[in-house]
C-alpha cells in the first residue's frame, strides 16, 4: 500500500512536471490566438508584437491572455482591432506597452465597454483610453529626450545620459502612470508643482523599496531635470 | 472570605471541639488540631499551589525565581500565539505597515490583503499582480475577516476587493487610491524598507 502510494505521488509529479513544461507560451502561441479575432490589420500588429517580444516589452504568456480575452469579449471586431493597433502603433514607436496592456485587463475585468477602454470617456468623470494614455507615454518619452535622458539603444553613452531599456521604459511608464491618474482625478493641469510633487512621490517610493523597482540614481536624475512647468506643458500637450 | 479567615474559622472550630468533648488536655493538643486540620483543609487550587511554591519558604530564592521565569515564558509563548492567530484584526487595530506585508526567511515580499465582509459569500482580490483575476480569500473562523496572503515581489501595486461580485476599490489599509475607469483602486507598496516589509 506504502509502495503504491508512493508510486502515485511520483507519476502526479511528473505528469505535473509535464503540463508545466508544456505550458510555456511562445510568440507563435501569441499569433495563433490572433486568428481568433478576424483582423483587419493582422500582418502590422504581428510585425509590432514581434519586434515587442524581442525588446521584452511584450511577455508571450500575458499577451495570450490579453488576446484571449478581447477575443472572449462580447464587444466589436473593429475595438477589438482597435485595442490591439494601439499596442503594436505604441511598439512600433518605441513605446513600453505595460500601462496599455494592464489597463485593458483591468478595463476587461470590470466589464468596460471595449470603446471607453480605448477611447475613454469625457464625462463627468473623465477616464483616459488607451489612445490618449499612448499619447501620455509619448509625450513623457519626449520629454526625457528632450532634458538628455535617452535610452542606450538610441543614443551613445558619450554624449548624454543612457539607460538600459527596461530602466528608461520604467521611468516613461511610471511618469505617464502618475500623469493619468493625475487627469482622472479631474484635478488642474495647469498646477504643475502638485503634478511634480506627485511623480516625485511615485519615483521616490519606488526608489526606496528594498529591491527598488525604478534605481535612486534614476529617480534623481529625472527629478533633477524635469521641471514642474514640463509636466504641465505635456498634459496641455496631449489632452488640448 | 480570605484564607487568613478559614483558617482562623477552622481553628476554632477545631479548640471547640476538643472542648464539647471533654477531652481538653494541653498534651498533643497541638498535634490533634494539626492533624484535624490536614483533614479539613480543602485542596488548593492550581493558583494556591502556585502561591504556596513561590511563598517564601525554605525553597530557595533561586527556585522561586525559576519558577517565575519558567511562568513568564509560557506567558511570553502564549501571548505571542494569539498574537499571530489575531493577527488579521490586529490589522484593523492600526499599526498596519508591520503586518501588512512580510518578508519571509528566504527574502520574498508578500502582501496581506485582508477585507471585513460579514455575512458575505465570496470575496476575492483582483489587481495588476495577478491580471485582475480575482484570487479568492477565505474566512477560516467564519468571523467575517475575510484574508489572503499572497506572495509578491517588491514594487507598487493597485487592486481592488470583488464582494459577491462588487468590486470594493477603497481598502481602508491600502497606501493610497487612484481613480481608475470612473471608480477607485487601491495602491500599496510592498517592500518598503522601514515599513516591516
Amino acid at each position: 500500500m506504502h509502495i503504491r502510494s508512493v508510486a502515485v505521488a511520483l507519476v502526479a509529479v511528473a505528469v505535473t512536471a509535464c503540463l508545466a513544461l508544456g505550458a510555456v507560451v511562445t510568440p507563435n502561441d501569441v499569433y495563433h490566438a490572433l486568428d481568433k479575432i478576424p483582423l483587419t490589420h493582422r500582418a502590422e500588429i504581428v510585425h509590432a508584437f514581434g519586434v515587442g517580444f524581442s525588446l521584452g516589452r511584450l511577455v508571450p504568456d500575458r499577451t495570450l491572455r490579453l488576446v484571449d480575452r478581447l477575443a472572449a469579449d462580447k464587444g466589436t471586431t473593429a475595438d477589438k482591432e482597435g485595442i490591439l493597433l494601439t499596442i503594436a502603433n505604441a511598439l512600433e514607436n518605441d513605446l513600453p506597452v505595460t500601462l496599455l496592456i494592464d489597463k485593458t485587463e483591468e478595463g476587461l475585468a470590470r466589464n468596460v465597454p471595449l470603446y471607453v477602454i480605448l477611447n475613454g470617456s469625457g464625462g463627468a468623470v473623465r477616464i483616459l483610453g488607451l489612445v490618449q494614455r499612448e499619447k501620455v507615454l509619448a509625450a513623457v518619452r519626449d520629454l526625457l529626450y528632450a532634458k538628455g535622458i535617452f535610452c542606450i539603444s538610441h543614443a551613445g553613452q558619450a554624449t548624454a545620459t543612457s539607460l538600459p531599456i527596461t530602466r528608461f521604459d520604467r521611468i516613461v511608464t511610471e511618469v505617464a502612470d502618475v500623469l493619468c491618474d493625475y487627469v482622472e482625478s479631474g484635478a488642474s493641469p495647469l498646477d504643475g508643482h502638485l503634478i511634480y510633487q506627485r511623480v516625485q512621490t511615485r519615483l521616490e517610493n519606488l526608489s526606496q523599496l528594498k529591491q527598488p523597482t525604478i534605481l535612486p540614481e534614476d529617480a534623481a536624475l529625472v527629478l533633477a531635470r524635469i521641471k514642474p512647468g514640463d509636466l504641465t506643458a505635456v498634459l496641455l500637450k496631449v489632452l488640448g | 472570605m480570605n484564607n487568613e479567615d478559614n483558617l482562623e474559622r477552622m481553628l476554632r472550630a477545631s479548640l471547640r471541639h476538643e472542648v464539647t468533648r471533654d477531652a481538653f488536655r494541653l498534651e498533643g493538643l497541638e498535634k490533634r488540631v494539626a492533624t484535624e486540620l490536614s483533614g479539613r483543609v480543602p485542596r488548593g487550587s492550581v493558583w494556591d499551589s502556585l502561591k504556596r511554591i513561590i511563598a517564601p519558604t525554605s525553597r530557595g530564592r533561586a527556585a522561586q525565581l525559576a519558577v517565575v521565569g519558567v511562568t513568564a515564558l509560557v506567558f511570553m509563548v502564549l501571548g505571542a500565539f494569539i498574537g499571530n492567530r489575531l493577527s488579521p484584526i490586529m490589522v484593523f487595530n492600526g499599526g498596519r505597515h508591520s503586518i501588512q506585508s512580510a518578508v519571509s526567511a528566504s527574502g520574498e515580499t508578500s502582501a496581506l490583503f485582508v477585507m471585513p465582509a460579514p455575512g458575505a459569500k465570496s470575496v476575492a482580490v483582483v489587481g495588476d499582480f495577478n491580471g485582475w483575476t480575482p484570487t479568492p480569500l477565505s474566512d477560516p473562523n467564519n468571523d467575517g475577516i475575510w484574508t489572503a496572503r499572497i506572495p509578491l515581489p517588491p514594487g507598487r501595486y493597485e487592486y481592488a476587493f470583488i464582494v459577491d461580485g462588487h468590486w470594493w476599490g477603497q481598502d481602508p489599509l491600502a497606501d493610497g487610491y487612484v481613480h481608475s475607469f470612473g471608480s477607485y483602486n487601491s495602491v500599496r507598496y510592498i517592500g518598503r524598507v522601514g515599513k516591516g516589509a
